[in-house]
């Protein structure tokens, strides 16, 4: 975000968080419709995306560092697996230079259109107005699962024998 | 003006919570608390859905116990604003039954009111927990097909 975008309004808060607020919302609805196009204005030369899970899988997963490859993971690697429809915040939070979110997800699998739907948590960081670090985090067990189309599959004798107690 | 939770209390609340105590947990719970572990519970009993405060802390009292020896969780990002924290960082346990130590990606969303926990929802990086739980990798390679063939992992 340059200088012009981050200037408050007239009766706009100038606060710091109020400054970070502005850029989070601005880059969060370029990220929202998943156009690399759209976010790329918003991250910083030096920014690192780090994505939690299995590469084998979810090949989008792992450390993606500069704008380009940020791109890239948006634009070709995240939809060469699914393509996220709905992205609902069910928390967010702004403290110091960070936001975080939880959103519900709800996407279609690239190769045959089936609906997933997932919850992932998100850590930004944000240095002059532009992300500088997203970390991402999904439960992957259940991810693998939707996106493979099964249950994955863990024989009954590598369960650890809990005695007497039943999974609520 | 809507609760604002203080970061001591946030931080009090995890010293609690890494000392796996029902007691000095149960302190911070309110009695209509919603507790949610994502992950398959029926491969990690640590993960589940519990309501209310004698649920959660039957979590502690009992499951907990028989699952882990330690809990240690370091934290890389802890975010406190009005009634809620965020916390990311990774979690380092030791298996009970095989003292094997289990070390993943964890993240807390938590909502408190008036000093207490009403509602705390986990997200792990759940395969990698439950192959180190399992102590073996599962082979997902013969189910990969959705992975494109040509993506290099970075």
């Amino acid at each position: 975000m340059n200088g012009h975008e981050t200037n408050p309004r007239p009766g706009q808060d100038s606060t710091p968080r109020a400054s970070l607020q502005t850029a989070f919302e601005r880059f969060f609805a370029a990220y929202a419709t998943r156009d690399a196009a759209r976010v790329v204005p918003f991250l910083h030369d030096d920014v690192e995306w780090t994505v939690s899970g299995p590469v084998d899988v979810l090949p989008f997963c792992g450390l993606h560092r500069g704008r380009a490859a940020v791109m890239d993971l948006i634009g070709r690697q995240i939809p060469a697996v699914f393509r996220v429809f709905s992205f609902v915040p069910d928390a967010t939070l702004i403290d110091g230079d960070q936001v975080a979110t939880l959103t519900r997800q709800s996407a279609r699998r690239a190769i045959d259109g089936r609906v997933i739907s997932f919850r992932v948590a998100n850590f930004f960081r944000f240095r002059d107005g532009k992300l500088i670090e997203n970390l991402s985090l999904l439960d992957s067990f259940d991810a693998v699962e939707q996106v493979i189309g099964h249950p994955l599959t863990v024989p009954e004798s590598l369960v650890p024998d809990m005695g007497d107690l039943v999974s609520l | 003006m809507s609760y604002a939770v203080p970061r001591v209390v946030v931080e009090a609340f995890y010293a609690a919570y890494e000392s796996r105590d029902p007691r000095r947990i149960a302190e911070f719970l309110d009695a209509n608390v919603d507790w949610q572990v994502y992950g398959p519970a029926e491969v990690m009993q640590v993960c589940g859905h519990w309501r209310g405060k004698a649920a959660v802390i039957d979590r502690f009292a009992r499951v907990i116990p028989n699952a882990l020896d330690q809990v240690h969780i370091e934290s890389e990002c802890l975010l406190v604003e009005g009634d809620h924290s965020a916390m990311y960082g990774r979690i380092n346990s030791r298996q009970k039954m095989s003292q094997r130590v289990i070390s993943h990606r964890v993240s807390h969303f938590i909502r408190f009111r008036d000093g207490k926990v009403v509602q705390f929802r986990c997200i792990n990086d759940s395969l990698d927990a439950v192959e180190q739980f399992i102590g073996h990798r599962i082979d997902l390679s013969a189910d990969a097909d959705a992975s494109e063939s040509d993506i290099v992992a970075l």
